[in-house]
This record gives C-alpha cells, sequence and structure tokens, in this order.
C-alpha cells in the first residue's frame, strides 16, 4: 500500500487479520474484536491456531518464529505481531 | 441458476487458492441445501498432523459437485484402528481411506545408529495395507516419504529410493491402492514451499498449504475417477497446438516440430505426453480449421511427427466452427460432451467453444510457450485409479468401428449386417484378472446402464467372495476385431430373492442386440442361485440413461412399483421367454 498513510495502512492491516480469523474459524467478521482469543472464539482451539498461523503467512508473504506462534492469542496480538514483521520501524 | 452455476459461483476463483479463502469458501458451500449428485466419504489415518488436508479435499470435491464427508483418525492410532473390527474405519464403508504416514515418526524405522530400516518399514506398511484390503472396500491411498529430517548422510537419498520403489511394488496394480508420490508433490511446489520444519516441530505437521493442495489434487482426481466423473476424449487444435506454426502457410517443410529446435522441441515433447495419455487409454480426436489433405500429410509424412493417423479415434478437419464439430465427434464416438477436454491456442476458439459447449472443458495452450508441457503434467482429469489392457488398445476398437461402419452401407437390413459381423460373446463369472476392468465400467458407462452403480474393485472383491453375488463379465468379438470386456451384470441374492443390482454395456458395443444374450446369462445366474422363481430388477434414471428407460418393459418384466421415476420389476421365471439374437454366438466360461 505505497500510496495510503501509515493510519489508513494500520486500518487495513486489521480488516485483512479480521477476514483471515473470520475464514478460519466460520465467524462473522463484525463479532470480533481486539480481544477475541481462544477464550471468546469456539474454533480456536490448537488445530484453529495452526489454521490460522498457516493463513497468516500465506496471505501476508511472512514466516512467524515459534515465540511468535505461542503469543498470537488474540486479535490484537496478532495484529502488533504482523505490524513488527512488515514495518518494523513503525 | 442451476445448481452447478450455484456452486461455481461459490468456487474460488484463483486455480490456487489460499487456505483462509478455501476454509470460507468451503463453509458456504457445505451450508448450501442441494441433492448433490454424488457423494463420497473419505477416512484418513495418519501419524502426523495433516487436518487442513479436508477443506483442501473437499473444495476439489466440489468443484466436480461431488459432497465429500472427510474424517480423520485420532493422531497417531491407525495401527489400532485398521486392527479393530469396531473402529470406524472398518465399522462404516468408505469410498477412500487414506493411510498417510511421515517417516519421521515411524520409530521403528530407524536403528540405534539412526539408519533407516527399509524392510521394516515395507513390511510394517504391507501389513496395514493387507488388512484395510481385507476388511474394507475402500479405495487405499498411501504415500512414498521424504527423507526424513535428521539424515545427514548422502548415502540416505539411494536407501529412501529403495524404500519408496517398495512401496510402489506393495501397492500392486489392480487399482485397490493408491500410491501417492510426496516426492513428486514436493518437487512440483519445491522444497522450501511445502515442508516447514517450524510446523514439524512445533505442531507435528510438515506440510505447508501448497503441498497439502497437490496431495488433495491427486485423492480429489481418484475419486472422481471411482464416481465416474472422468474425462475420455482429448480433442486438439493444430497450427500453434501441436506444432508450431500454420501447416497451409509454412508447408510441411515449414512448420516446427524438430526435437532438438525451438521451439519444435516444446511442439515434440507435447506430443509425446500425447502418446502417453493415448496408451492409458485417453481418446485423441483432431478438432480443427485447416484443409484435411495438410493434416494428414502431417501425420503421414513429417519425419518428426509422432502422432500419425492411427492414434486418433476421430477428427474433423474442415472449417466449420468447433462446436459443431466436437458435438459430432461426441456422437461419432457416443461418449457425452462432458467428457471432452479440448486444447487451442487461440483464446477465440477457447472461448467460443467455452461459451457454446459448456460442459466441455477447455484448456488454452499457454502464451509462452515452453509451458505447454505443464497444461497436461498438471491437468488431473484424465486419472485413474488403474490402468487395464483394455485401455491401451481402446482407440484401435474405435477405429476398428469405422471399418464396421463401411460394411454396413453393404448391406440389406440391420440383421443382416449384422449376422455379417459374426459376433461372438463371451459370458461367465468375473475372473480376478477382470475385476478391474469391470469396476472401471461400473464407474464410467452412463447411457447404457440400469442402475448407474459405480463399485470399487474392492467392492467387486467383496462380492466376488461372497455367496449372495454373482458378477458376470462379457466380452465380445467379431471377425472385425476384439471389443474386450465391454459388458457386466450383476446379481445380489436376499431373502426375497435374487435381483438385477447392475445391468450395463459399454457404449462400444450398442446396437448389436447383445444386451439379450447378457440378460439371457444373467436370467440362467440367478437361476442357478437354486430355488427361484422370480427375478426382480430395477431401473434408476439418471441425466444419460434415458435410452434404457423401457428395457425391462420390452422384454417380459412386470412393473410392480411405480413409485416413477424409479421403476421395480419382476420376472417369473416359469413363463420367461428371453432369447438372445441367433446370429451371436454365446460362449459360456465357468
Amino acid at each position: 500500500m505505497p500510496n495510503s498513510s501509515p493510519s489508513n495502512a494500520g486500518a487495513d492491516l486489521d480488516a485483512r487479520v479480521r477476514t483471515v480469523l473470520a475464514a478460519v474459524f466460520g465467524v462473522e467478521p463484525g463479532r470480533l474484536d481486539d480481544d477475541s482469543s481462544p477464550d471468546s472464539v469456539a474454533k480456536w482451539d490448537s488445530q484453529g491456531h495452526l489454521n490460522l498461523m498457516l493463513a497468516l503467512e500465506q496471505e501476508f508473504g511472512v514466516q512467524f518464529s515459534e515465540e511468535q506462534m505461542y503469543e498470537m492469542l488474540s486479535l490484537r496480538l496478532v495484529v502488533l505481531t504482523l505490524q513488527e514483521l512488515i514495518d518494523p520501524a513503525a | 441458476m442451476s445448481a452447478p452455476e450455484v456452486v461455481r459461483a461459490l468456487l474460488p476463483s484463483s486455480p490456487q487458492p489460499k487456505l483462509a479463502e478455501v476454509l470460507a469458501a468451503v463453509r458456504e458451500l457445505e451450508q448450501l441445501d442441494l441433492s448433490w449428485p454424488h457423494r463420497a466419504r473419505v477416512r484418513v489415518l495418519r501419524n502426523f498432523t495433516c487436518d487442513q488436508l479436508a477443506p483442501l479435499l473437499r473444495l476439489e470435491g466440489y468443484r466436480r459437485l461431488l459432497h465429500l464427508d472427510v474424517e480423520f483418525g485420532d493422531y497417531d492410532t491407525y495401527a489400532q484402528e485398521i486392527l479393530d473390527p469396531d473402529s470406524p474405519t472398518r465399522r462404516a464403508p468408505h469410498d477412500l481411506i487414506v493411510l498417510a504416514l511421515w517417516l519421521d515418526h515411524l520409530s521403528f524405522a530407524f536403528d540405534a545408529n539412526q539408519a533407516l530400516q527399509v524392510e521394516a518399514v515395507l513390511d510394517h506398511l504391507r501389513a496395514q495395507v493387507a488388512l484395510l484390503r481385507q476388511h474394507t472396500s475402500a479405495l487405499i491411498a498411501i504415500n512414498t516419504f521424504l527423507r526424513p529430517i535428521h539424515s545427514v548422510d548422502p548415502r540416505d537419498a539411494a536407501t529412501l529410493a529403495r524404500l519408496n520403489a517398495g512401496v510402489h511394488e506393495l501397492a500392486g496394480h489392480d487399482g485397490r491402492v493408491l500410491v501417492v508420490d510426496f516426492g513428486e508433490i514436493v518437487e512440483s511446489v519445491g522444497r522450501g514451499a511445502a515442508v516447514d520444519a517450524r510446523y514439524l516441530f512445533l505442531y507435528k505437521s510438515p506440510f505447508q498449504p501448497p503441498a497439502l493442495q497437490g496431495w488433495a489434487t491427486i485423492l480429489g482426481a481418484a475419486l472422481a475417477s471411482q464416481k465416474g466423473l472422468i474425462k475420455k476424449v482429448l480433442a486438439l487444435d493444430c497450427d500453434n497446438t501441436l506444432w508450431g506454426g500454420v501447416v497451409g502457410e509454412d508447408g510441411l517443410e515449414g512448420i516446427r516440430l524438430h526435437p532438438h529446435d525451438q521451439p519444435g522441441s516444446i511442439y515434440h515433447t507435447f506430443q509425446r505426453q500425447l502418446l502417453q495419455l493415448q496408451r492409458q487409454g485417453v481418446l485423441l480426436v483432431l478438432c480443427t480449421k485447416n484443409n484435411e489433405a495438410d493434416v494428414l500429410e502431417v501425420l503421414d509424412q513429417h519425419p518428426h511427427c509422432l502422432l500419425h493417423r492411427t492414434h486418433f479415434a476421430g477428427w474433423r478437419i474442415n472449417w466449420e466452427n468447433k462446436a459443431d464439430n466436437l458435438a459430432a465427434l461426441a456422437q461419432q464416438l457416443r461418449i457425452g460432451l462432458d467428457a471432452f477436454v479440448f486444447i487451442d491456442d487461440s483464446p477465440v476458439e477457447c472461448e467460443f467453444v467455452r461459451q457454446t459447449l459448456p460442459s466441455v472443458e477447455v484448456l488454452a495452450v499457454p502464451e509462452r510457450t515452453h509451458l505447454l508441457p505443464d497444461l497436461l503434467r498438471s491437468y488431473t482429469g484424465f486419472v485413474k485409479v488403474a490402468t487395464t489392457d483394455d485401455d491401451a488398445a481402446r482407440t484401435q476398437q474405435y477405429q476398428v468401428e469405422h471399418h464396421r461402419g463401411a460394411a454396413s452401407t453393404q448391406a440389406a437390413n440391420l440383421d443382416e449386417y449384422l449376422a455379417g459381423l459374426g459376433l461372438i460373446a463371451e459370458i461367465g463369472p468375473v475372473s480376478a484378472g477382470e475385476i478391474a476392468r469391470v469396476a472401471q465400467l461400473t464407474q464410467r458407462t452412463n447411457q447404457f446402464n440400469l442402475t448407474t452403480r459405480r463399485y470399487s474393485t474392492g467392492d467387486l472383491e467383496h462380492m466376488q467372495q461372497s455367496p449372495d453375488w454373482r458378477v458376470l463379465a462379457m466380452k465380445v468379438r467379431d471377425k472385425f476385431g476384439d471389443y474386450g470386456l465391454t459388458g457386466a451384470a450383476i446379481v445380489a441374492r436376499d431373502e426375497s430373492g435374487p435381483r438385477i443390482a447392475t445391468f450395463l454395456l459399454s457404449c462400444r458395443i450398442l446396437g448389436r442386440r447383445l444386451e439379450d444374450s447378457l440378460l439371457e446369462e444373467t436370467i440362467a445366474t440367478a437361476r442357478a442361485f437354486g430355488n427361484v422363481s422370480r427375478l426382480a430388477a430395477e431401473f434408476l434414471p439418471t441425466a444419460k440413461n434415458a435410452q434404457v428407460r423401457d428395457f425391462f418393459d420390452q422384454r417380459g418384466f412386470t412393473l410392480t412399483s411405480g413409485d416413477e421415476p424409479h421403476k421395480r420389476y419382476l420376472l417369473d421365471l416359469s413363463t420367461e421367454t428371453i432369447r438372445h439374437a441367433e446370429f451371436i454366438t454365446i460362449e459360456r466360461r465357468g
């Protein structure tokens, strides 16, 4: 997104993450919020988490470290982790 | 919108969709309230995490209007499940059982020095496959192995090759066992994109989505083949498809087909692929806008043209539109257009055929010509679970048909013509060597098929061993040639008596009154159960078998249940008078 301002890029990232989570866990994107986690999303079990990791890496063209894979246990943490990987300076 | 259109609208547009798209699409598709024309059950037994295979495989099914139930055994419990008669694997019938083994996770596969124990692995796999063969009727999919992650000894490559050769060998050739070559999948998507050590260590889930997709594609094609959803005919354009250049302008000498020349070598390679497909039983036909004499001159005389007239089951070489020509070829071969694949380099022709004949699958020659060989390598519509001897001879049989056609113009009437053929029908209980072919007939025959029940090799093996089933095979020949095994009937017996469960003739032998020969023997088989006074039969309508709707009515069977469209009949064996046509000689076997 070379033409979008940083805040737009952030909103865009957030929306893309929600789309992936919604697709992987079979929920409406509107029903997800920053605190959505394995506790609140029924299909976010260990197999669901594996699917999420694979889908996010594919969608954003990134590779998570093992620590990141363990830690990304809410929508907010997923977005923060991706921001670090995509634009470490931000 | 029709059901196929509803489904197509929900399929991801990309041929290689991302996992998130696949999951979303499958979720929408499974909520559709459709009566799916085809259904199949799959169980995956595994010693590694590969649950993401399910949505990918289900999508492969949906692409073919095939609804799949895919269930997994628990992690690394495959051996118990295969041994336990009450396990889901053995209790319920499945169309496909995937035994997915990852070499690194097999503890007995390595000795104390971490050297690979080829025989131990093969013995283990052989035992699992033998049990699955014996106790299920499913197609069994196993896999070859990748080099273990701990392997640092370069010589392991040779040991691994021996192991994988053994895997192919233990599968046999009868169509019961399909070997998925993991090495081929990894090679085609690239090691880095296929296997990821992070996921192997963390989740015991070594395969990345592209490799799982490759695996799902192969399994999907095998299931489609079992369900009779297979392509049979490949229709080809000529200029810039079979050779480089335009023969009408460049002439015989000017077209590009030299194996050591660019771009001739690309077309030469493509022709080698077509020859392989033809050997596997795919019928090649030409559908091309050229002067017929120009094309035939290339086929007959070009020093580097590998394809000759004898390789083609038919052709339409003229300046008419290609949709009409494809329809004419379908009629000539008596094969539905939905079993046709069409390849052309012209985007206009491709689009025209797509629009006019939506049931024909159209493959465009890639603009970057060097990608042409990838077109057929990655295409799975022709995949067959087992190849039989009949497959290699199929084109020749269709050609002999042309000569028979010429004879028909000389005979005064149909019976005289048929009598002149010298037809011989050899009918008897199916032999072990014929089971794969009979399974294939049940999977492929659509028109002259009273019940269109699809059976796997495993199903038929079970029937052959059961006291309550009889499977009859019919081989046909005449003075012009051999049609091969082209008819089958299955009689099942239960407490109410015998019943014709399957009755079918290949479209190659229609119009020769051979159906009465097979029916007469089928009735004799039913009588042989002993103490039988009535024979039940049924007609199950499909989109393609209208020509046999009244088959039993016309032969003295009494319609007993009018719950149309499903028709049930009884034949009173004390008054039955079915006689085969006099001009057919019946040879009884067994």
